[in-house]
């Protein structure tokens, strides 16, 4: 192969690695926002809480990487679970738990600034060598190089997103929460209890926010304004892949990264992010007449 | 009678306008008028936000990319053209609020661009214009513009006094526009925009026309106001212009203050702004960015209605039989 | 089966119900009849304990509804055919079917109710994979009954069964009503076809603006002057 063909498939690797990432933070977003009506911006700063979290646990406690887990998916599932008994409580509306969610991921720049600083922190000089060291990919694609985290985002993404589309589809969760967001009333007079299946599913939405932070951690810088980077490449995943389906904001968010790289590699970096938001702009243009009907109309109610 | 009585609240709020003016005669201390330049320019903000957002119920994440827009068409007329600030200051309303048009031409077209999906495609061209400005040189280029220096000798020559005079008049003006569109037939379309859009269209309103020239409008405003704060500023750049805490401060004080009235944004503005001087007053920054961040967030949750709505008896939840 | 004393229901200020008390004794078909608003649905839903009464006690085979969660209707064996349908459009008929045996307590009787179900319905049967929202109303209509039988409940509510549907369908679907009740269900039926409904019913109330006006049995009150006049046009 010639070095520009390596380039471009190394290219192609890392884009759609770092979009199997992308697609493990959108699952929180895809699910609450289409299937418990809540748009979460929050989520994406839970999942950099998440990996700051991990960077303290590994750095100043000592963990092993894949231990801090232990922590934090409990801690984090029980502060989903809390956020989301909250907004039931208070029958909180699409667009108000837009505005709070917005709100509590501008004030949760601030609080992570004031925790750990606004400097770039890094664990790479304490991992250990086998998740920092490039390793080659097999035949045919042994010129490719990938870091260890991506491979861990990879296997989260399968593993996380896998499991959620198969809950949904094919588990008694998956029917009621279905059913709970196509007609509240009617299913709970079948048995579905409302708030608590809401609760649980929020619960878990966080749960993978903090799976996604540890991988976040291995893999890159922190710095407390991330989220404002991530966002628009997980909105625009949710909605290209129609909310509430996973697995179609993992092919979205895989998709993306794959054309924002190649654009990277060919013309000037800086301009990379504007691409995400240009194929949702042109999809949402172009939607109604792709399929006839409005978006909106996913979701509504009977 | 009714003219009669739009024409002596026109005069009344001018009037407190006038009053306010003489706030650089009675101290000419920086800090006074650069709090009352911070609580007008949060007023005009709030207030133009709520022209259109308020009054249709179209929620906009996208007033500070507008305000932005105003700051950086000025920043680039002074220091890259040698025309008279006005040329700057009339250019900054025209480019936010033709950006605000030709969005309303593309968007309006259809009615499911409302809600969180109107929310979110503001949201997102705020940030396709905050990488365009970061990434045009004319503009910014990444690395910031010194304004400071291009606005010496200029109409508002770096000065507090005429900054606070500048923003003041805009906040007047910005009132008054609200107040005559609220009190009269452009603000029963935009009423009848909010209850029940079909409805309105089927009584006579031309929606599609009120929605594209009041968010224009509204936009521009927020660009015109944007003009003095690239020279109040001194120096632009992108992270300290089209941050989202711009955006979510006007929409936490219009919500507040109550969307439905024209001053309903003016006590939201009053009281954030004051708030947050006040914690800032108190020491770190960052801590204060949080206490009102999270103040506006469970003030939200508990009262959706605003303020006013907390006073009125929230309606029990109706069932539909 | 099914007590009502006394129950009175508010919308807030709006009172809905007043002074509602009847019966529905187990392995009869009762009828509550009344015009469009006259609060039957209104009485449907808090009988599913969708709505709390104001005053007033209902008991279900002398279990108190006011200690009885909405979810846990399922479990003292209450089924609901709703007003417009109201199956979940974007699922699967399967799904739909599945959903009627939703509650622990009914889950595993789902094979023996589904046989049961595509019995009735054959037509389900051969549609399983299709998402209800696509078919036909009368189609949608089985789905909504047949989601409210799997469970095999004791007591069937049905909501306005007839609403919206061709008269054929409407014969057809009171055919399987009194199918249902013959294999032992005990049914309420609230209609605004007041012939269909007591003619199949042993026992009918009449509602109107939230008030019982009259009852007896349903062969008495299709001759009653007033239920002649007011509901099947003289």
């Amino acid at each position: 192969m010639s070095p520009m063909q390596v380039a471009v498939l190394q290219t192609i690797v890392s884009g759609a690695l770092l979009g199997t990432l992308f697609g493990t933070i959108a699952l929180g977003v895809t699910v609450k926002w289409g299937l418990l009506g809540i748009a979460d911006f929050f989520h994406v700063s839970l999942t950099l809480f998440g990996a700051y979290v991990t960077y303290s646990l590994v750095s100043v406690a000592g963990l092993h990487p894949l231990a801090t887990l232990l922590v934090t998916v409990p801690s984090f599932f029980l502060l989903g679970m809390a956020l989301q008994w909250i907004f039931v409580r208070l029958e909180v509306k699409l667009f108000t738990s837009l505005l709070v969610t917005f709100g509590l991921f501008v004030v949760a720049e601030s609080v992570i600034t004031l925790l750990w600083s606004a400097d770039t922190l890094t664990l790479r000089p304490v991992l250990p060598e086998w998740l920092t060291a490039p390793v080659a990919l097999p035949w045919p694609l042994q010129q490719v190089r990938v870091l260890p985290p991506d491979l861990l985002a990879l296997v989260a993404a399968i593993v996380l997103i896998g499991t959620t589309t198969w809950a949904l589809r094919a588990t008694r969760l998956g029917r009621g929460l279905h059913a709970m967001h196509q007609d509240p009333g009617i299913a709970e007079v079948f048995g579905v209890r409302l708030t608590r299946t809401a609760v649980l599913v929020a619960g878990f939405a966080a749960g993978t926010a903090a799976v996604a932070g540890m991988v976040v951690a291995l893999k890159m810088p922190l710095s407390p304004h991330l989220p404002l980077h991530w966002l628009g490449v997980v909105v625009v995943s949710s909605l290209l892949g129609g909310l509430g389906r996973p697995l179609g904001a993992l092919i979205a968010a895989v998709f993306l990264m794959i054309v924002q790289n190649l654009w990277a590699l060919f013309y000037s970096p800086s301009w990379a992010p504007v691409i995400a938001f240009s194929f949702l702009l042109l999809y949402l243009v172009l939607q109604p007449l792709l399929t006839g009907r409005g978006l909106r109309s996913l979701g509504g109610a009977a | 009678m009714i003219r009669n009585a739009r024409g002596r609240g026109t005069a009344g709020i001018v009037a407190a306008g006038l009053l306010l003016a003489a706030l650089p005669a009675v101290s000419e201390r920086t800090y006074v008028l650069t709090l009352g330049y911070q609580l007008l320019l949060w007023t005009t903000l709030a207030v133009s936000w709520n022209l259109f957002s308020g009054f249709a119920n179209y929620p906009s994440f996208g007033h500070g990319m507008f305000f932005g827009i105003g700051v950086y068409t000025t920043s680039t007329m002074l220091t890259a053209t040698s025309l008279p600030y006005g040329v700057a200051f009339l250019a900054s309303f025209a480019v936010a609020g033709g950006v605000a048009v030709l969005l309303g031409l593309a968007l309006f077209r259809s009615t499911r661009f409302r809600g969180d999906l109107f929310g979110l495609v503001t949201l997102v061209l705020a940030f396709v214009v905050a990488t365009v400005v970061s990434n045009t040189s004319l503009l910014d280029g990444g690395t910031g513009v010194f304004v400071r220096a291009a606005a010496e000798g200029t109409l508002l020559d770096n000065s507090p006094a005429r900054l606070y005079l500048t923003v003041l008049a805009l906040a007047t003006l910005t009132v008054v526009i609200a107040y005559l569109i609220a009190t009269g037939r452009w603000g029963l379309g935009l009423t009848a925009i909010r209850d029940d859009e079909e409805v309105a269209e089927s009584s006579g309103v031309n929606t599609y026309r009120v929605k594209v020239l009041t968010f224009g409008l509204s936009a521009g405003l927020a660009g015109l106001v944007g003009s003095p704060h690239a020279v109040f500023l001194g120096y632009v750049e992108v992270g300290s212009v089209f941050p989202l805490s711009i955006p979510l401060f006007v929409l936490m004080m219009a919500i507040l203050g109550g969307t439905t009235t024209w001053f309903g944004p003016i006590i939201g503005a009053v009281l954030v702004t004051a708030a947050q001087q006040a914690l800032i007053g108190q020491g770190q920054a960052e801590v204060s960015q949080i206490i009102i961040g999270m103040l506006l967030v469970v003030l939200i949750l508990v009262c959706p209605n605003g303020l006013g709505g907390l006073l009125r008896r929230r309606p029990r939840e109706e069932v539909t039989s | 089966m099914l007590t009502l004393r006394d129950v009175d229901v508010a919308y807030g200020q709006a009172v809905a119900l007043r002074g509602v008390s009847m019966s529905v004794p187990a392995g009869t078909t009762v009828s509550l009849v009344g015009s469009n608003g006259s609060g039957k649905t209104t009485l449907v839903h808090t009988v599913l304990g969708m709505l709390k009464p104001r005053a007033g006690t209902i008991t279900i085979d002398s279990v108190s509804l006011a200690e009885v969660r909405a979810s846990d209707m399922p479990e003292l064996g209450v089924g609901l055919v709703p007003e417009g349908r109201r199956i979940f459009p974007h699922m699967t008929v399967a799904d739909n079917l599945r959903m009627g045996a939703h509650h622990p307590a009914t889950r595993a009787g789902f094979r023996e109710g589904l046989a049961w179900v595509e019995e009735l319905f054959p037509i389900l049967a051969t549609r399983r994979r299709q998402r209800a929202g696509t078919m036909s109303g009368g189609e949608q209509q089985m789905v909504a009954l047949g989601r409210a039988l799997v469970g095999r409940p004791k007591l069937l509510v049905l909501d306005e069964p007839s609403l919206g549907l061709a008269p054929v369908i409407v014969g057809q679907m009171f055919e399987v009503i009194e199918r249902i009740a013959a294999d032992g269900v005990t049914i309420l039926i609230a209609e605004q076809n007041v012939h269909k409904a007591l003619s199949i019913s042993s026992y009918g109330y009449v509602l109107d603006t939230g008030s019982l006006v009259l009852e007896g049995p349903a062969q008495e009150l299709v001759e009653t002057p007033q239920v002649r006049t007011a509901y099947l046009g003289g």
